[in-house]
């Protein structure tokens, strides 16, 4: 699961079926959010945030999650400089 | 070689302390397949298990960093949302709920119905036929061929909603005939749909 959503982000950039069910994974956290507002409303809500999430899945920086290594040379350094 | 290797071990656990006390790298190893990746990389840290590890751990920060962001995402926006689409009803009244002038506090919409009319419109609706709100052609033939006590029956108990008992007392009888009739009816029913409605129905 873990693995599965990181390639399917990676792929929303270039392929709408990855993307679609990206979207359809955060179904309940979207549905949740619609009681924010009146129930007249809330088709339009929820067309609105399907628009949101489809730029905020396809511009989200996959690369820049730092690794491993990185944050334990980051640790390192913040020590060294506490010297 | 075995101690050789638990020595690798903590020796690495003294030098990095604070880096394994971080909370995120403590969730990722609470995991025991992650976990022992990170054994075997502290064992033999060659290229090749590094990079695994580099790639299990992003995957695993990814998965959080990523949730978190877009479910605080979708909720500030539909609260924006909100707040907007509230600020557009307030400033762009509809006619009929803006307050008439002169009178605070009174509304046009409440100016629309007469209280002292006759005609209700729930009423003009109403009717004392079930064959009235009747759809389908085959049941309207059906509850056609019903007799007029058994039609008022079941327009008492499925348009009215009442019970069998209810029923019985509005009608004057007991409460077993009413429910043989109510029987009778439905089975009536039943029999018409095996007859006609097969046919009919078969087509679909």
């Amino acid at each position: 699961m873990t693995n599965r959503l990181y390639d399917l982000v990676k792929e929303s950039r270039s392929n709408n079926e990855a993307l679609e069910t990206v979207i359809e994974l955060f179904e309940p956290k979207l549905k949740k959010s619609l009681y924010m507002t009146n129930p007249n409303d809330r088709e339009d809500l929820a067309q609105e945030l399907k628009l949101k999430m489809i730029s905020y899945i396809t511009e989200y920086d996959v690369d820049a999650i730092p690794g491993f290594w990185e944050i334990k040379e980051k640790t390192d350094k913040a020590r060294k400089k506490g010297y | 070689m075995e101690s050789q290797e638990w020595n690798k071990l903590e020796e690495f656990k003294k030098c990095n302390k604070e880096f394994l006390s971080n909370p995120i790298i403590k969730s990722f190893l609470s995991n025991q397949e992650n976990y022992q990746l990170f054994l075997d990389t502290i064992v033999h840290p060659t290229v090749e298990n590094r990079n695994k590890l580099d790639r299990m751990f992003k995957a695993f920060y990814f998965h959080i960093r990523f949730i978190s962001f877009i479910s605080t995402s979708l909720y500030f926006n539909a609260v924006h949302f909100d707040k907007k689409q509230r600020q557009h009803s307030s400033r762009y009244l509809l006619t009929i709920d803006s307050t008439v002038q002169n009178e605070e506090g009174i509304t046009f919409i409440e100016l629309i119905q007469d209280p002292e009319s006759e005609i209700v419109p729930d009423k003009l609706s109403i009717s004392d036929d079930i064959a009235d709100y009747i759809g389908d052609p085959v049941l309207y033939e059906a509850v056609q061929e019903l007799s007029v006590k058994q039609r008022e029956v079941l327009t008492l108990a499925y348009i009215g909603g009442l019970t069998d008992t209810e029923i019985a007392k509005l009608l004057n009888k007991s409460q077993q005939s009413v429910s043989k009739m109510h029987k009778k009816a439905l089975r009536k029913i039943q029999d018409h749909f095996k007859k006609k409605g097969k046919d009919k129905y078969e087509s679909y």
